[in-house]
């Protein structure tokens, strides 16, 4: 079945769909299913750099950040904007990416890294400096939800996660488009070889900030939807912590793996959501979590769904 | 088995399990109690002691609610984005309505919001002004005095104490609670004719503090005046002891911990250094006294603040909601608002306008190490004393 | 003397400790091409071990040599169980493991010691203050910036003068030309990944007195580490002393000339310097 859906987008939306419909049962409720969707999202935007572009950034948390800022302060001056507001976000979200992306595109390898990492710390203390747009480390409070028209059906939080669930199914499935695109073929070329791709012919630099900017709008959009569950945008969406997150789920689900950055998302808030309440010392058990994947998945629970899969049609095949 | 003895066996069972929901309504619904704290991840500190508070404030209640109180934890992991969902769902998917703590000002503040939301009640302790300032709603209660008391209480004597004390330097967290603080500091220094020498700023994550420290000392002040609060204050302390502040000026710390922190400095560093403190161990009022015998007999060890914040607001919600003889929040919180009653500092009051308790406010001293009477025996209390905001200046109006 | 100076000094002698902390990094990075996000975690260790041993023999001597020793062990036996492993996986992989280990790490720390921030009594002989002027010099600075002075020049002797020096430095350039050569690769791995870890720990052994220890030391340490390491230069070793006294000199200098913006202002420095010299002031191409 896997092979049907990476091969057939419809099926792979149904997938999305299938997915954001289970989560309030597998979570328990749609406040935790909410933000399992927020950080796939955001895990899947990091995986568009890290799978296909080849790009490991530590500033997701500054887009992530960036967008929960950005809808906090547009929904309090303009409460009427509703669901407008996330396209600000989008766009702010693809400016920072852009701004980030020029200075730091041209390097490469772990120097590409640190001065994502650089950046990363340069917005955090941008939003610590301004307390007047950011609210400083208290954060922004008494953001409004947008009316989305489903709250007298469904009541506020599952008309909220109603929301968070159809931008989900519309942002995964976006990226899978991009991915498979032109753009996303030539993306992989640079990955692959980048020497060989500037030879052939491909404007490297301008690939690689398109695809920092998508990242960045899609990361943007995530940190929106969260902002809006938590009806706050805290200093904690714009640290190294959350950067670091996002770019754990995204390499747990399988860096090239879209559907496994949804995975990897609800692995991670699954452990440290059932096992917070068991130990105070849970995040050990996290450790050795992510060095067995590391280990014996080397390629991510995506990764290994795909191998398993193919194991087994390898078999059935013998016994045919 | 035939017929008729399956039909008797059937009908009866079937009669029992008609019984059974309501054998299990006439027992007592347990009161679902909720602490929110981080118990890991950065402030795990904090949720540790809180946790022995609330434990002690349990088995000190006993079986006065008339029913089994059901504790829970919800580990913020020192993350507000990570408190507010949890708190959302424990009121979503288990009707929570009580709550109590939070480890920093921006989980409380937060998460006050969603608890006034969706009509809970939450007692907390931590320092943001906000909190029974401009963000107050009606559910929320605050037990410690916020920045205006602080500063007045630890201030104000010791200038009177100090006649000599003619300059002050600060070293501010440039962040709203370190500005609020400073806010505060200058009008007292403004009424009670000192100069202010000097301020320097630090940011949040700051660590090294020797270039502040030497503006302080250039700057000739009687007084170094420190405005921030936790690892700040801890660091920038332990930097001032190695150069030898402490022999050229005295060192007003307006915000600090407690035990834990006078442990985590040592006395070598305290010694001689004034400190505010919400609360201390050796406070000696009835309502202390009881607690720090309850909280040793089962703990072995003195109480640090966040089991004594976690203590005294555990024991106001369980205490309002029999006074009330209700669990409606709208009931508790009417029980709260007014209340009069002995306190961990003494009398203390729940005043209505704000939700802001009435206590006092510590100043004490650092000891010297060879005078420490036992291991915990950090501080002499020089005064204790209250200043709150009075109503027509707040930014409260709940009345 | 004025108060720039001061601070200037004062940044020399911070800038040694992340001197120490990065240049195993550096190394094991250049010669391994392994990223290794555990370091900080490394630090962290080292100065609970200073602390512990300190208060169990008196001696902050044997502290400090504890904490070179038990981290050198801790960072062998890792490179050996579970590093190893993943020297030909995708940086990303080595990211996700080294970012377990770091749980693991301090979840155990805390573990055992508790999540309170705990104090590392400073030896009374360092304990003093000595005048430059107007401005106090405490003793214990000096003390640090003595042994960084000390072990960087040994770290030189190593690196340039001794024939383990120059299979290290030869590793860097091609590992599988050290192969080639007879010389036991994993063994030249080995001891460097002790030497490496062994210096951070000792990194946060000295810190200790001076900022306590505590469990959030090794996500500060790693942010630190990488950044020092990367303005220097991957693989090299005046790298990370160069740029840790850049950082540690900015940092100072800054807390009297823009004290809000201290630490911010070596993230800029560093971004500075990448736009300028995109390897590193000493890095190899």
């Amino acid at each position: 079945m896997l092979e049907k859906i990476k091969h057939s987008s419809g099926l792979f939306c149904l997938a999305l769909a299938a997915f954001a419909l289970a989560m309030p049962l597998v979570m328990g409720s749609t406040a935790t299913a909410g933000v399992v969707l927020v950080f796939a999202i955001a895990a899947a935007a990091c995986n568009l750099l890290l799978g296909y572009a080849g790009l490991l950034s530590f500033a997701q948390g500054s887009f992530f950040g960036v967008g929960s800022y950005a809808v906090g302060m547009v929904l309090k001056a303009e409460p009427g904007a509703g669901v407008a507001a996330l396209h600000v976000c989008i766009a702010a979200g693809m400016v920072v990416a852009l701004a980030i992306g020029m200075l730091s595109i041209r390097q490469r390898g772990i120097y590409f890294v640190m001065i994502t990492l650089a950046m990363a710390q340069l917005a955090y203390f941008a939003a610590l400096s301004f307390p007047q747009f950011t609210g400083g480390e208290n954060g922004l409070l008494d953001i409004p939800r947008p009316a989305t028209g489903l709250e007298g059906i469904l009541g506020e939080g599952a008309g909220q996660y109603a929301l968070i669930a159809v931008v989900f199914v519309l942002a995964i499935a976006f990226l899978r488009l991009v991915v498979r695109s032109p753009f996303g073929r030539a993306l992989d070329a640079v990955r692959e070889n980048e020497v060989r791709a500037q030879t052939a012919g491909y404007d490297v630099q301008k690939l690689k900030l398109l695809a920092f900017c998508l990242s960045g709008g899609i990361t943007a959009l995530a940190g929106a939807l969260y902002a809006l569950q938590l009806r706050s945008a805290p200093l904690s969406n714009i640290d190294l912590m959350t950067s670091e997150t996002i770019l754990i789920m995204a390499i747990l689900g399988g860096r090239r793996s879209l559907l496994g950055a949804a995975f990897g998302a609800l692995a991670m808030t699954l452990m440290a959501e059932q096992l917070s309440q068991l130990w105070p010392r849970w995040q050990m058990i996290v450790g050795f979590v992510l060095i067995a994947v590391v280990l014996f998945a080397p390629r991510g629970l995506g990764g290994a769904w795909a191998h398993w899969r193919a194991r087994r049609s390898v078999h059935a095949g013998d016994h045919a | 088995m035939d017929r008729r003895s399956f039909l008797t066996v059937a009908g009866s069972a079937a009669t029992g399990s008609l019984l059974l929901p309501h054998f299990a309504i006439a027992q007592a619904k347990p009161f679902s109690y909720y602490s929110v704290n981080a118990f890991s991840g950065n402030f795990a500190t904090s949720g540790k002691y809180s946790d022995l508070g609330v434990r002690a404030a349990v088995t000190a209640f006993g079986n006065r609610l008339g029913r089994p109180i059901d504790y829970r934890k919800i580990d913020s992991e020192g993350n507000p984005a990570i408190a507010v969902r949890k708190v959302q769902q424990a009121m979503d998917q288990d009707k929570a309505l009580h709550f109590g703590g939070a480890a920093l000002s921006n989980e409380a503040l937060a998460i006050m919001k969603e608890i006034n939301k969706n009509k809970g009640v939450y007692i907390t302790y931590v320092g943001a002004d906000e909190v029974t300032g401009k963000d107050c709603n009606r559910s929320t209660f605050r037990w410690g005095l916020p920045t205006y008391g602080a500063v007045n209480t630890v201030m104000r004597p010791l200038i009177q104490q100090n006649p000599k004390w003619k300059k002050v330097y600060t070293i501010t967290g440039q962040y709203v609670f370190g500005e609020a603080l400073l806010r505060n500091a200058k009008t007292v220094m403004q009424e009670t004719k000192l100069e202010h020498v000097g301020n320097s700023y630090h940011s949040l994550a700051e660590k090294e503090f020797s270039g502040y420290l030497g503006n302080a000392m250039g700057s000739g002040a009687d007084v170094l005046l420190v405005l921030n609060f936790g690892a700040n204050t801890l660091d920038l302390l332990r930097q001032a002891a190695t150069f030898g502040l402490k022999q050229r000026m005295a060192v007003v710390v307006a915000w600090f911990s407690g035990l834990d922190t006078f442990q985590a400095l040592g006395a070598d560093v305290t010694d001689g250094m004034y400190f505010g403190l919400q609360y201390w161990h050796t406070l000696d009022t009835p309502a202390n006294k009881d607690f720090v015998r309850i909280y040793k007999g089962e703990f072995k060890e003195n109480p640090r603040f966040y089991s004594a914040a976690d203590y005294q607001v555990t024991t106001l919600m369980f205490d309002a909601a029999k006074r009330a003889g209700s669990d409606e929040p709208a009931a508790i919180v009417k029980a709260l608002e007014g209340h009069s009653y002995q306190g961990l500092t003494g009398d203390e009051q729940i005043r209505p306008f704000d939700h802001q308790v009435s206590k006092n406010y510590l100043l004490v001293r650092g000891k010297k190490k060879a005078a420490m009477k036992d291991a915990d025996d950090y501080a002499d209390i020089l005064s204790s004393s209250r200043a709150l905001v009075p109503q027509a200046e707040s930014d409260c109006k709940l009345v | 003397m004025n108060i720039y100076l001061f601070q200037a000094l004062n940044g020399l002698g911070v800038g040694m400790v992340y001197f120490l902390l990065s240049v195993g990094l550096s190394i094991i990075f250049g010669l391994l091409g392994f990223v290794n996000f555990a370091h900080g975690a490394l630090f962290l260790i080292g100065a609970y071990t200073a602390m512990f041993v300190t208060a169990q023999t008196g001696s902050f001597l044997l502290g400090l040599v504890a904490s070179f020793a038990a981290v050198a062990v801790i960072g062998v036996v890792a490179e050996r169980w579970l590093l190893r492993r993943t020297y030909r996986m995708p940086h990303e992989s080595q990211i996700l493991i080294t970012v377990g280990l770091t749980f693991i790490l301090t979840e155990g720390v805390v573990m055992i010691f508790g999540p309170e921030s705990q104090q590392v009594p400073m030896p009374d002989m360092l304990a003093g203050v000595f005048m430059l002027g107007a401005y106090p010099v405490p003793v214990y600075r000096v003390f640090i910036f003595g042994v960084c002075a000390v072990v960087g020049l040994g770290l030189w002797f190593l690196f340039e003068r001794t024939l383990f020096g120059a299979r290290v430095r030869a590793g860097n350039e091609s590992s599988e030309m050290l192969n080639l050569l007879g010389i036991r690769v994993s063994r030249v791995y080995a001891l460097t990944f002790a030497l490496g870890t062994g210096l951070a720990g000792l990194a946060g052994g000295l810190a200790a007195p001076l900022r306590g220890a505590d469990p959030s030391m090794g996500a500060e340490a790693i942010v630190i580490a990488f950044v020092v390491v990367v303005l220097g230069g991957i693989g090299s070793f005046s790298g990370p002393l160069v740029g840790g006294l850049i950082i540690g000199v900015t940092q100072s200098m800054m807390s009297a000339i823009w004290p809000e913006g201290a630490r911010l202002a070596i993230f800029i420095v560093m971004a500075g310097i990448l736009l300028v010299m995109p390897k590193g002031l000493f890095g190899r191409a």
